[in-house]
């Protein structure tokens, strides 16, 4: 299962890399997006996954699930979730301002 | 004495800035207020300059749950002299932006995401858990961009989108790597992280993970300098030398 949770991980940087090499700047913030899930995803599976029961002390099992690694992806989505709006929001009003979104355009060369 | 006293120089400059919010109209308060508090947290960084000088080095395990486990705040000299720094460059830094920000750029929250930046940057220096720097790293560039777009000119929306951009990217990279290091040794906390990674020895995956920081802190340090059109308070070179100094 760690290999499959793995391999997705993987799907999703790629996509997130070939997501942040377009032009189109909301390509690129949906390309952020993924990249974020696969980190998460790694996340999870670097924790190791199903080892054991939930992690309370009721259960009085032989082994239990690491929970760390889950309250650090919820710290970090709810991170990204912030990065994410922030983006949205200032592509919005960039291409307000500046009329386009095409990151061609946007390369700042002419000292305007 | 409590050791409560090393949350201070995190929690006054965030407690300021919630506090410069409400008060976005009124120029005069926010100068002030912004000004006493960071006077206030110069004298308590110099006061806890003085007391690790005496007493050693302090920690606080926040919500008193134990060391390995929990998120630990550290003291050591190296840390408050940064976080002291950190504080007499944001107070010059204020004196500078009351001549220089105008009416319409203090009501949109100028001071607040000055304070802010405080926050995360002593966050930064004072804790001693891995994934807590991540999340103060993230506090500070939340406010950086915040103050790099502020004024909304066509120039700042233009460059915030690529800063913007290449943090994202570092800060995913960093996550990765926090998850790296934690399959390896099983622990976040920085003070257990440099013993585990001692009995690891120096092994091929540490090398590895040790890289994977190097290109962490490589894209976002030449980055927050070249692109800093704000008062960021102090460079980062300091906590990357602080992270290498744990991981060898």
């Amino acid at each position: 299962m760690e290999i499959v949770t793995s391999i997705v991980a993987g799907i999703l940087f790629m996509t997130a890399t070939y997501l942040m090499l377009s032009k189109s700047l909301l390509r690129i913030i949906i390309g952020t997006g993924l990249l974020s899930h696969g980190a998460h995803l790694l996340i999870l599976t670097m924790g190791g996954l199903k080892k054991g029961t939930v992690p309370l002390l009721d259960e009085h099992a032989a082994s239990y699930v690491d929970p760390l690694p889950q309250a650090l992806i919820l710290t970090a989505i709810v991170i990204s979730f912030g990065v994410t709006a922030f983006f949205l929001v200032l592509a919005y009003r960039s291409y307000q301002e500046l009329g386009t979104d095409d990151m061609d355009q946007l390369r700042g060369n002419d000292q305007k | 004495m409590n050791n409560n006293i090393i949350i201070l120089p995190i929690i006054i400059p965030m407690i300021t800035a919630v506090l410069l919010i409400f008060f976005n109209k009124q120029e005069k308060v926010q100068k002030y207020l912004s000004a006493v508090s960071s006077v206030i947290n110069i004298g308590i960084s110099v006061f806890l300059v003085h007391y690790v000088h005496t007493n050693g080095i302090i920690s606080l395990e926040v919500g008193d749950w134990k060391a390995p486990f929990g998120i630990v705040l550290v003291a050591d000299m190296y840390a408050i002299l940064l976080v002291l720094t950190a504080n007499i460059i944001v107070f010059a830094c204020l004196l500078f932006s009351y001549k220089i920000v105008d009416y319409n750029r203090s009501k949109f929250f100028y001071y607040s995401g000055v304070m802010f930046l405080l926050t995360g940057v002593s966050g930064a220096f004072l804790t001693g858990d891995l994934f807590n720097l991540f999340v103060f790293y993230e506090v500070m560039l939340m406010s950086s961009y915040f103050l790099i777009v502020h004024g909304n000119s066509k120039p700042q929306l233009r460059e915030t989108i690529k800063y913007i951009l290449v943090n994202v990217i570092s800060s995913a990279l960093f996550v990765i790597s926090v998850a790296f290091l934690y399959a390896v040794t099983g622990t976040l906390n920085m003070a257990d992280l440099s013993l585990r990674v001692a009995e690891l020895g120096s092994s091929g995956i540490i090398a590895a993970i040790s890289i994977m920081y190097l290109i962490v802190f490589g894209l976002k340090e030449p980055f927050s300098r070249f692109f800093s059109g704000c008062p960021a308070p102090i460079r980062l070179r300091q906590q990357l030398l602080r992270l290498y100094l744990v991981l060898f």
